[in-house]
């Protein structure tokens, strides 16, 4: 393969994974811009996606669409538990209570995974079969091409959804001053509530379309997380077309960064970027330098 | 005979757009109390802020004892002799009252981390100096009875008055005080009043930023009023009463 | 039994309060009596009684498993009283902190296995290490904030745990590599659990009298300032930028120590002992623990190490309930087991009064 075939399988490579983080990124963004909280479980919903898909289709032999649905659904459900259970009942809680809650919530999904389904590493079938494309001489999976029209779609829901309606809106404004959006009748628990619960559909929607690509397994959910909040603060945190692009951006980086150089220490790029990221510039390529303001809800 | 302790040059200060100190020179003479009034947003607490070292001037010197001080670090500025209070009460709630003044005396004493950790010699002779010091100040505010209370369990206008003894433990220079008077009743007031006259005789020169008319006219030896981040007026309190701009700014507000 | 029990109550007072009389002349600002040392016996007496404990209790836990589990509790008390120092007191956080205790034991590994270096040289040079990598993470790591902070430090160990795994020339891989050296001391070898015990908690003790000393004195105040409010403790004059970088080293070395203590009792060492689960776990016995005060570190480590032994049988639950167990505590227990206690035996306390009254 020429240097530029393999230039090109490793862009290829990196979009693909890169939108996964991108994904992980958002769910990132839809928590903290709705309650401030950073939450250390988001990873744990993206490995949810992925066990729950492998669990539905190859143990219950339920039929992919109708799997799809239910992960989905299990890891939302999941999402909104833990946030009536561990967040809901927190009054005025400071940073440090609400990084140990999440991080305990994160923990304890990881370990009923094991519990479940042990340590194993789990694949699923490609959605429709692994013969590949050829472009430029490198090779695309169908799934690839699955992974960004999916990425696609959620992203325009949920434009489409924070920007045309109501219940979008009332986010938004939950988001921009909790107080008057409760004087106004808005719900913020609610709200809360809705985040989390969305925040983990995204993850598990991410989980299951990588999974066939680059397997599961139940501890992927911490370095997922890493690097889905590298692609958000490098993104500018609160920033979801940002956290898209960074996403992207930080994916490619990886990608190149194994093919070219060492593939040892391929994980190891996405967090020195966000090592750098926080240490020059925490408000990331497209956010207002207001760094570390941590809004109350 | 005058004797400036504290100089500041064409200060400017602007945040994203919005001026808030606007090219502001003032002087302060030593040992008096010199009073900063102004409707709100006319840039009072930011002055605090620019002169003690939170933020630094976007252009403009500061001046302590004919030191530059402005670009200094806060901590750095205690050093050099200057203390100051917080609008919302900064009381470390997680100490006892006494333990909060006793930090106010670190930038007096110098026990580091081996000193400490070995309780070499000159950690052990501080301590008890500062634990003296500390209830020598709370004593003077009337505090002495709570010393061990947690600082976070006592009542708002406690806390201002620790957050006084705190600053004064660093036996500084000059004392900025800021709005310590909001949100005490009359009777408090007055006790406040006193206690600022204390630390004036104590050879402190204090700067207050306020709201109370009564207080400011009260004790202050000299008043500087600012207007959108200007200096508009200067004077002694019977002349800052009668100057028609002053008057006018603050025309249709209720003090 | 009453003399005890006022011993061990005046031993966990926490009050500054100097037992000397009011001065005479309240205006005047020299001391007039030196502080009467009652914290000082206080907090010493109970220093002497916990060492008393240790050391008699060999004589009452023979078996050989049992008094390594006590090695592994003081080894990890070394590291969360460091942790505790930071988190605690300083009001900062690190999930990262593995990664120091990696680096003294790694040091202290590849020196003497594959350098031959002797012990008490890489010993230092593993501190050297751990303080320089304290540092250059520190200073820009310490600027952030809440969960800015917990992320980069969360990061920082995981970069580490690459590196060990990916550097297989240097680490061995992860697979690790073993044939590590006993300590030894003059004649005496350390190889038996017992004396493991001593020496471990002989450092413990050393660091404890250190950390105590510390944590009650003109930097102990500050620290805690930073943590109350670190906009105020600026303006008092603390640089608290550097403040802050000194304890994190400081909490970095004690880990290092516990890294090298634990690869001379182990003679074995691999990436996974001091991955991200084994730094959410020194937090987790941190805050379980109880983060008020510095007995919490010991009762944090004593349960997070006695738990997976108990929990051997149902191996595949012990992630499960590390969770619940830092849900609940954040949740119902805050200040932790430590605050648990206390407030037991305040309620103890109490009832043995009402109880006396006619």
């Amino acid at each position: 393969m020429s240097l530029f075939s393999q230039i090109v399988q490793f862009l290829l490579t990196g979009i693909t994974i890169g939108t996964i983080y991108g994904m992980v990124a958002l769910g990132f963004n839809i928590i903290y811009n709705a309650t401030g909280i950073i939450n250390f479980a988001q990873g744990e919903f993206v490995m949810l996606g992925g066990m729950f898909m492998v669990w539905f289709t190859t143990v219950l032999k339920v039929p992919m669409l109708a799997a799809f649905a239910l992960s989905v659904t299990a890891v939302t459900l999941i999402g909104a538990l833990f946030e009536r259970l561990a967040i809901y009942p927190l009054k005025r809680p400071s940073v440090l209570i609400l990084i140990m809650i999440t991080l305990a919530g994160s923990i304890i999904m990881k370990g009923s995974a094991m519990l479940f389904w042990g340590k194993e590493t789990y694949t699923l079938p490609h959605f429709s079969g692994e013969e590949p494309f050829h472009l430029f001489g490198a090779t695309i999976l169908p799934q690839t091409l699955w992974i960004i029209g999916i990425m696609l779609v959620v992203v325009i829901i949920l434009a489409g959804f924070f920007n045309f309606t109501m219940l979008g809106k009332a986010m938004r404004a939950c988001a921009v001053n909790p107080t008057a959006a409760s004087l106004v009748g808005i719900s913020v628990k609610k709200m809360v509530l809705l985040s989390f619960a969305l925040s983990a559909a995204l993850g598990a929607i991410a989980g299951i379309i990588i999974t066939p690509i680059a397997l599961m397994e139940y501890d992927r959910g911490a370095i997922l997380a890493l690097k889905g909040f590298a692609a958000a603060v490098l993104g500018g945190l609160g920033n979801g077309v940002g956290a898209v692009v960074a996403g992207l951006l930080i994916g490619i980086l990886e990608s190149l960064g194994a093919g070219l150089i060492s593939s040892g220490y391929k994980d190891a790029i996405a967090l020195l970027v966000l090592l750098l990221v926080l240490f020059v510039k925490p408000s990331g390529i497209f956010g207002v330098s207001e760094a570390s303001k941590l809004k109350e809800f | 005979m005058s004797d400036i302790i504290l100089e500041s040059l064409n200060i400017h200060k602007g945040f994203g757009g919005v001026v808030a100190l606007d090219s502001l020179t003032f002087l302060v003479e030593r040992n008096t109390i010199t009073a900063i009034i102004g409707p709100n947003g006319a840039g009072k607490t930011t002055l605090l802020n620019v002169v003690s070292g939170m933020h630094a001037p976007d252009r403009g010197t500061i001046y302590l004892n004919r030191k530059t001080i402005s670009g200094l670090k806060p901590y750095e500025i205690t050093r050099c002799g200057l203390a100051r209070t917080f609008q919302n009460a900064q009381i470390f709630g997680n100490m006892t009252v006494l333990e909060n003044v006793m930090v106010g005396r670190h930038v007096r004493t110098r026990a580091g981390i081996i000193s400490s950790a070995l309780r070499l010699s000159r950690m052990r002779r501080e301590e008890p100096v500062t634990c003296a010091r500390a209830r020598f100040y709370l004593d003077m505010v009337d505090l002495k009875e709570i010393a061990d209370r947690p600082a976070a369990s006592i009542p708002i206008g406690s806390q201002r008055l620790l957050e006084i003894a705190r600053a004064l433990a660093s036996e500084p220079e000059i004392l900025l005080l800021d709005e310590p008077a909001a949100g005490l009743n009359t009777q408090e007031t007055r006790q406040l009043g006193a206690l600022i006259r204390t630390i004036k005789e104590m050879g402190i020169t204090v700067v207050i930023v306020e709201h109370d008319m009564e207080l400011v006219m009260d004790i202050s030896d000299e008043i500087i009023v600012l207007n959108y981040g200007k200096r508009i007026a200067e004077g002694k309190p019977v002349e800052i009463q009668t100057n028609q701009e002053v008057i006018d700014v603050y025309l249709g507000k209720e003090e | 039994m009453d003399s005890a029990i006022s011993i061990l109550n005046s031993a966990f007072d926490r009050t500054l309060e100097p037992s000397n009389p009011e001065p005479s002349n309240p205006g005047t600002l020299e001391p007039l009596n030196p502080v009467s040392y009652s914290m000082k016996l206080n907090r010493h007496s109970a220093t002497l009684i916990f060492a008393a404990v240790i050391f008699l209790l060999p004589l009452f836990i023979k078996n050989p498993y049992y008094l390594s589990i006590l090695v592994f509790i003081g080894i990890y008390s070394i590291t969360t009283m460091g942790l505790n120092l930071l988190m605690g007191y300083t009001g900062q956080i690190s999930l990262g902190h593995g990664a120091f205790f990696g680096i003294g034991a790694y040091t202290s590994g590849i020196l003497t296995v594959y350098y031959h270096v002797p012990i008490s040289v890489a010993f230092i040079a593993a501190l050297i290490l751990s303080a320089l990598v304290a540092y250059l993470i520190g200073v820009p790591s310490l600027r952030l904030k809440g969960h800015y902070l917990a992320m980069a430090t969360l990061a920082f160990g995981e970069i580490v745990n690459i590196f060990l795994d990916a550097a297989v020339d240097l680490t061995g891989g992860p697979s690790g590599f073993g044939e590590i050296p006993r300590i030894q001391i003059g004649s005496l070898v350390l190889d038996s659990d017992l004396k493991y015990f001593y020496f471990v908690w002989i450092v413990f003790i050393i660091i404890f009298i250190l950390t105590n000393n510390l944590i009650n004195s003109r930097v102990g105040r500050a620290l805690r300032s930073i943590h109350g409010s670190e906009l105020a403790s600026t303006a008092m004059g603390v640089n608290t930028a550097q403040l802050k970088v000194q304890v994190f080293i400081l909490s970095a070395l004690a880990a290092s120590v516990s890294g090298s203590l634990y690869v001379h009792f182990v003679t074995f060492i691999s990436p996974t002992t001091c991955n991200i689960m084994f730094s959410i776990l020194l937090v987790m016995m941190v805050v379980v623990g109880g983060m008020a005060n510095i007995w919490g570190c010991i009762l944090g480590a004593a349960l997070l190490t006695i738990l997976p032994e108990y929990l051997r049988v149902f191996e595949d639950y012990d992630v499960i309930v590390y969770g619940f167990i830092l849900l609940f505590i954040i949740m119902f227990l805050p200040g932790g087991l430590s605050q648990g206690f206390a407030m037991a035996y305040g309620t103890i306390r109490r009832g043995r009064s009402r109880a006396a009254k006619p």
